[in-house]
């Protein structure tokens, strides 16, 4: 309930924002394959551990502050991710964890 | 669908990484087939179980991803038998899920053994990249584990949305449809940096700084 009123705190600006004002297309303004999508992820955020809705919830704020283009960067990067096959994904994510590790 | 594909597209479901076709051919598929459902639910069941554990241990990536591995093969020749010969049937599941769970700790303790003792995969990442090593990729796993959240991931979402969406969906549907980004945001954003992290060579002193910029 409490992370429930958490959630709904933080949407508050944006429920009181018109969604065109923002940019952003209301629940009705979807496409039914939009809105199926929507509401598969939003079962599966309400089934991640507090502590990684938290992250998402941070995320998602920082992504917003983005300017256009840097969003749209993210996009396509994620649909390159996307196309990667599992053998290119595995590289992938072994280069992640070791640019990561040589990060720290 | 039949289960051996539905198998091959549950890897991908759990990084919610499926295209809507093929999620929607395997939620189809799950909602038909109680073997696969059952299965998702006891490997759900097993990891949870392992993300209850008390300890924090580090496990290689190698090993997660080989018990994760022999997991889902062991799972998908039940799901193949069981077209022809359904044995799973008749062992039950708890039986089932504690069996997997029994195995998976028992790689948890034999590999926290291993780390325990010394050797050049125990070092920190970075001090055996300095030495000139290559220690093996490895993370964290808590107690609150990448695998269980993985397998809740899994499960199955079948089912239309609601006429009347609730509240925070209805408010922000955007961030929803941006989930897969948000979760692998850190990938995202340094995409070509890491695509061009090189995993052969040794880094030198001077390697360590490679490019980061993704501009």
């Amino acid at each position: 309930m409490r992370r429930r009123a958490a959630l709904l705190l933080l949407l508050l600006p944006l429920v009181a924002t018109p969604a065109g004002a923002q940019g952003w297309r209301a629940w009705d303004q979807l496409s039914p394959e939009e809105q199926r999508r929507a509401w598969d992820n939003f079962q599966r955020y309400q089934q991640l551990p507090e502590q990684r809705q938290r992250m998402i919830e941070r995320r998602y704020q920082q992504f917003q502050t983005l300017p256009p283009q840097e969003q749209k960067r993210l996009r396509q990067n994620y649909e390159a991710y996307r196309g990667l096959d599992p053998g290119a994904r595995r590289e992938f994510t072994e280069k992640y964890r070791r640019w990561k590790s040589d990060r720290h | 669908m039949r289960c051996g594909q539905a198998q091959r597209l549950m890897t991908s479901a759990v990084d919610d990484e499926l295209g809507p076709r093929r999620r929607r051919a395997l939620d189809h598929h799950l909602a038909a087939c109680d073997a696969c459902r059952r299965e998702i639910a006891a490997t759900g069941t097993v990891l949870d179980a392992v993300a209850r554990l008390p300890a924090e241990v580090l496990v290689s990536a190698r090993l997660e991803q080989a018990t994760l591995r022999r997991l889902r093969i062991t799972a998908s020749e039940g799901g193949s038998r069981h077209e022809r010969v359904p044995w799973w049937r008749s062992a039950s599941l708890p039986a089932l899920a504690l069996a997997a769970a029994a195995v998976l700790a028992l790689a948890v303790g034999l590999r926290q053994f291993d780390v325990m003792s010394p050797g050049p995969a125990n070092l920190a990442p970075g001090s055996a990249a300095k030495r000139g090593g290559q220690a093996p990729p490895q993370h964290r796993v808590p107690s609150e584990a990448t695998p269980a959240r993985v397998a809740r991931q899994a499960r199955p979402t079948v089912g239309e949305p609601p006429r009347e969406p609730p509240a925070e969906l209805a408010s922000a549907p955007d961030l929803f449809m941006d989930l897969p980004i948000l979760r692998h945001m850190e990938k995202l954003e340094h995409f070509d940096a890491i695509r061009t992290t090189t995993l052969d060579e040794e880094p030198g002193p001077s390697d360590g700084q490679q490019e980061r910029s993704n501009g």
